[in-house]
């Protein structure tokens, strides 16, 4: 019977309770459908990367033209059926090879040229390759206007990295596949004739290439425009035919269990093999992101929901005392009372919860079909688990109808006559008397305020975390609607070429209008004395460079480097690695082994690019004078039609800053578009508590509302003795709430940062606190406003009889 | 001072707690208004003090309508619960302080402290209080604003008998005293010696309207 009475309360709690319920809801609704969905899509994944047979890891061999190539083979070489250029070539090398003459680095790479043309690199490799298999996949690029298209050959005797048709076939001579959503956006059907660089293929398939799940066509375009990025398989001849800039990368597995240190002697890595790991790997960061998220959103949804159906059970017990020392006295045991307020999480949970995964398991297709137009892997079903709804129940309800169990209990322990006493309940705290005591030169409504706020301690904690909790959200909301703006601003700004170009091949200096660059791959290994192993990119610019324009945090420009051994870092470097000014870089390139001197850093949160001076670099690193990146503002570069084959055969690829700056912006509005689904939860739950609070206040004090009205206070006197009695603590909580969040924002970031090598700025201005306060306390007074009304609904006669 | 015209007030449309209640209160008199449980006492004094409205009819205060319910209250009205509803933070002496902040026109705290006799307690606290004296408090909060009437429902309900004529001489006093109009709504039969008009209701009429030394109904 005492159970049927606590459910028949519930009517009078109907706010309450649907409070707790909505909480609950937007919990496991958040977790049916991120965990229904990343579990599908985990799955899915690597069935697919299994399936596919997709590469361990991507390379590109590294030779020592003094050493690894023998007279006998370069004689062998010679009698092959080769151009008579590439003759002098290989006999000028000879020359060098039997003179035992260093050879030059410029030279290696037409040396180089020559064996990927007439497929003579698998013979050197042969002897260097040990513990994987490997395949060459050859690719090439190209750029009209808005559109980039990556071509890869179909071959069927493949087997890494073979292709996945999602219709249609794959292609013969004068055929191409592309991607099934490029296809859709650009109106293109099976059957359809399209036009790359000038000439016409007929689409005979929509199909996925399996290494680029996410699919980066080129560094150029870090983000996927799922509008203008093609991928395009082509048979052997269309592709041999076809004019574009060429990525000759090696693809390979492993055969008896993973090499820990693959890039060694004889293979090495290039922006191409590089790239792999954001184009197959991103895939697992996103799930693994995504579920941490996920979990700390969820985690602070159960606290915040534990907390306050505690403090509604404390209150119906304090409410309900004399009921319950009634029961006591008539033979009820505490354990038996206490768990008739199970009953509040109980009917929340099972609502919530239940509400909760109907909702995300129904929504999880949507979320689904999101995921797979973004990665490049087959649509992957999802639908109704139980195992998720029965997780929900049992965490939920375990864990909240343990703790308000116990606390129930607690409470209820007293002897009943206890509880029945009427003047236990009158009796105040010690601090409520101390405040009334200091308070006692002052006016008796001041007195009466600052008295009845102290009258609980345990009230004003609950208030004070109640808000606390809720300004984290607030600062959260404001922390993510500014994050990424900031780093576009700051990673953009400085860019004043319109393209990039990089070159496969050292050239020599050239007299046109545009800055020359030497780009290197290189490893730092040491900083100062601290040991360190990590691949950075060195960039050797000229004094007198027009385009590049380094600036520090403070906007000042820093001074162009003119010889020495010195070198610009990035923020993005000094953050991630505790680099400063005057610290010493030891770094190494081709066994060749330096140390620069850091005399400035630039305001970039996402390179690792470090800035030397280019002759400087050739002479310490023994390369002749040459570069092989331009920066220009030559709009022939914006289609590469204009360009000749000469040129093109040298191109690695083009950079082109408003794509870039397209792309990314696009990219950040997804992202934004993730931030703001965050920030209407958060929203609603600031919502809900503000509202509760709203309410608690109101419900706790109705008594003594009631009494001042009917002595003669009016409305505008009450709101300020009563109901503004929390408001300093809310701000106090929300200003105490503002560092907590940065902070755990800055650390969730920063370990973020590390995992996709950049770093996210996190600032809250001045205006961010006002508008959060603000919001805030805006909040607070509408649901008093609202929960005033329903209290003016009641007739004072009601109330004053009310016990 | 009073004039009650016509009043019904009517509950969910079709419970009458009031039926057609015509009644006149002098000022300076003792009204007690007895009658069984459900008569509508309550009902009737919770309309003379403001707190609730008549559903139909008028309730005519120094022959004006009242138009502003909250400073009908604050200027004309004293009330004493049956509940003996004081704030728990505050003490005796602070909550008497807070119904007196009300008012500029008020009575002199020290002598109200002592006719009643609440001058020891005065630092105390309600739950330090008894029965009894937490509704000595009461009568204080109401008289410290100085009002043309006190409204007091049952007064006495939860003392035993011996407070309970304490409080009976308390209000008879303090209305001879300071000339206050009192309105007790009641069961207990003592009151009716201290009273100069006893009103009867039964079922939400009023059956008797009796001056102590004439019957008029």
């Amino acid at each position: 019977m005492i159970f049927v009475n606590a459910f028949k309360n519930l009517k009078h709690k109907k706010i309450t309770i649907l409070s707790l319920i909505l909480l609950i809801f937007i919990g496991s609704f958040t977790y049916t459908i991120f965990n229904t969905t990343l579990d599908g899509m985990d799955y899915e994944y690597k069935d697919y990367l299994e399936k596919q047979n997709v590469e361990d890891f991507s390379f590109i061999p590294i030779i020592d033209y003094n050493k690894d190539i023998s007279l006998n083979k370069i004689n062998s070489y010679l009698k092959l059926d080769i151009s008579k250029s590439d003759k002098k070539i290989l006999e000028k090398y000879k020359f060098y090879v039997e003179n035992k003459i260093k050879i030059d680095y410029v030279f290696t790479y037409k040396v180089e040229d020559i064996l990927i043309k007439y497929n003579l690199i698998n013979d050197i490799l042969k002897s260097k390759i040990k513990g994987f298999y490997y395949e060459k996949e050859p690719s090439k690029m190209i750029k009209e206007n808005k559109f980039i298209t990556r071509i890869l050959l179909y071959d069927k005797d493949r087997k890494i990295n073979k292709p996945y048709v999602v219709k249609g076939r794959l292609p013969k001579e004068g055929e191409i596949t592309v991607l099934p959503r490029f296809a859709y956006l650009n109106g293109l059907k099976i059957g359809d004739s399209y036009k790359i660089n000038k000439k016409s293929y007929k689409i005979v398939g929509f199909s996925y290439a399996s290494s680029y799940i996410y699919p980066m066509i080129s560094f150029n375009t870090m983000f996927f425009d799922e509008k203008y990025h093609n991928i395009v398989f082509m048979a052997k001849s269309s592709y041999e035919e076809f004019e574009g800039i060429i990525d000759n990368v090696y693809v390979g597995k492993f055969t008896k269990g993973k090499i820990k240190n693959i890039y060694q002697d004889g293979i090495g890595y290039n922006e191409s093999t590089l790239s792999r790991d954001v184009r197959i790997n991103s895939l697992k960061e996103e799930i693994k992101s995504d579920r941490a998220l996920v979990n700390v959103f969820l985690d602070l949804i159960l606290g915040i929901t534990l907390f306050l159906t505690v403090i509604i059970v404390r209150k119906s017990i304090k409410d309900e005392k004399v009921q319950m020392g009634v029961l006591k006295s008539l033979g009820y045991s505490s354990y038996v009372i206490a768990l008739t307020y199970l009953v509040y999480p109980l009917i929340s949970v099972l609502f919530g919860c239940l509400l909760g995964y109907l909702l995300g398991s129904l929504f999880s297709p949507i979320l689904a079909y999101f995921f797979t137009n973004t990665f490049n892997i087959p649509l992957f079903k999802v639908g109704f688990n139980l195992k998720y709804l029965v997780n929900l129940i049992v965490i939920s309800f375990g864990f909240i109808g343990l703790i308000c169990y116990l606390v129930s209990f607690m409470m209820l322990r007293k002897k009943p006559v206890l509880l029945l006493k009427e003047n236990s309940n009158l009796k105040i705290s010690f601090f409520s008397k101390l405040v009334g005591k200091i308070l006692k030169p002052f006016k008796i409504t001041t007195r009466f305020k600052y008295t009845l706020a102290f009258r609980s301690l345990g009230k004003l904690i609950t208030v004070f975390v109640t808000s606390f909790l809720t300004c984290l959200l607030i600062v959260l909301i404001l922390i993510g609607i500014n994050m990424f703006k900031s780093i576009i601003d700051s990673s953009f700004s400085k860019y004043k070429f319109s393209y990039m170009i990089s070159y496969n091949t050292i050239l020599n200096d050239s007299n046109d209008d545009s800055d020359l660059i030497l780009n290197l791959s290189s490893n730092l290994y040491k900083v100062n004395s601290k040991k360190i192993n990590k691949d950075v990119t060195l960039n050797g610019i000229d004094f007198d460079s027009k385009y590049i324009e380094l600036r520090d945090k403070k906007n000042n420009l820093i001074p162009k480097l003119s010889g020495g051994n010195n070198v610009i870092i990035s923020e993005n470097m000094k953050e991630s690695l505790d680099i400063d000014i005057n610290d010493t870089l030891y770094l190494k390139n081709n066994g060749v082994k330096t140390s620069f001197k850091v005399v400035g850093i630039y305001d970039d949160y996402v390179d690792d690019v470090l800035y030397v001076d280019r002759y400087n670099l050739c002479d310490v690193f023994n390369i002749s004078y040459g570069y092989n990146l331009k920066y220009t503002s030559d709009n022939k570069y914006d289609d590469m039609s204009n360009l000749s084959s000469d040129e093109i055969s040298r191109i690695n690829f083009i950079f082109s800053i408003d794509d870039v700056l397209k792309n990314v912006k696009n990219q950040m509005s997804s992202f934004m578009g993730t931030i703001y689904i965050v920030v209407i939860f958060s929203s609603l739950l600031v919502i809900i508590i503000v509202g509760l609070i709203g309410s608690m206040v109101i419900d706790d004090n109705k008594k003594i509302i009631s009494l001042l009205k009917v002595e003669g206070y009016s409305d505008k006197q009450i709101s300020k003795m009563v109901l503004n009695v929390y408001t300093p603590f809310i701000v106090v909580g929300y200003l105490l709430a503002i560092p907590c969040m940065v902070f755990m924002v800055k650390s969730m970031v920063s370990s973020l940062g590390k995992d996709l090598g950049f770093t996210i700025v996190v600032s809250f201005s001045k205006v961010m606190v006002l508008v959060g306060l603000m919001g805030l306390l805006l909040g607070y007074f509408i649901s008093i406003y609202i929960a005033k009304r329903s209290l003016n609904k009641i007739s004072l006669a009601e109330l004053v009889r009310r016990d | 001072m009073y004039e009650l015209v016509n009043v019904d007030k009517l509950y969910n449309n079709f419970y009458y707690a009031l039926k057609k209640v015509n009644l006149k209160i002098q000022k300076g008199n003792i009204v007690v208004i007895m009658g069984p449980s459900g008569s509508g006492k309550t009902t009737l004094l919770n309309i003379l003090g403001g707190i609730d409205r008549p559903s139909r009819g008028k309730l005519l205060f120094k022959n004006q309508e009242i138009s502003n319910y909250t400073c009908y209250r604050k200027d004309n009205i004293g009330f004493i619960f049956q509940s003996c509803d004081l704030i728990s933070n505050l003490t005796v002496l602070e909550n008497i302080l807070l119904s007196k902040n009300l008012v500029n026109d008020y009575l002199d705290l020290k002598q109200i402290i002592d006719v009643v006799g609440l001058t020891k307690e005065k630092n105390k606290y309600p739950y330090q209080l008894s029965g009894g004296q937490k509704q000595k408090v009461m009568i204080c909060k109401a008289l410290v604003k100085n009002p043309q009437v006190i409204l007091a429902d049952e007064p006495t309900g939860s003392l035993d008998e011996e407070s309970g004529q304490k409080i009976i001489d308390l209000l008879y006093k303090i209305s001879k005293k300071f000339k206050k109009t009192l309105v007790i709504v009641t069961h207990n039969p003592n009151f009716k010696k201290i009273a100069d008009v006893l009103v009867s209701m039964n079922s939400g009429k009023i059956t008797s309207v009796k001056e102590v030394n004439s019957d008029i109904c």
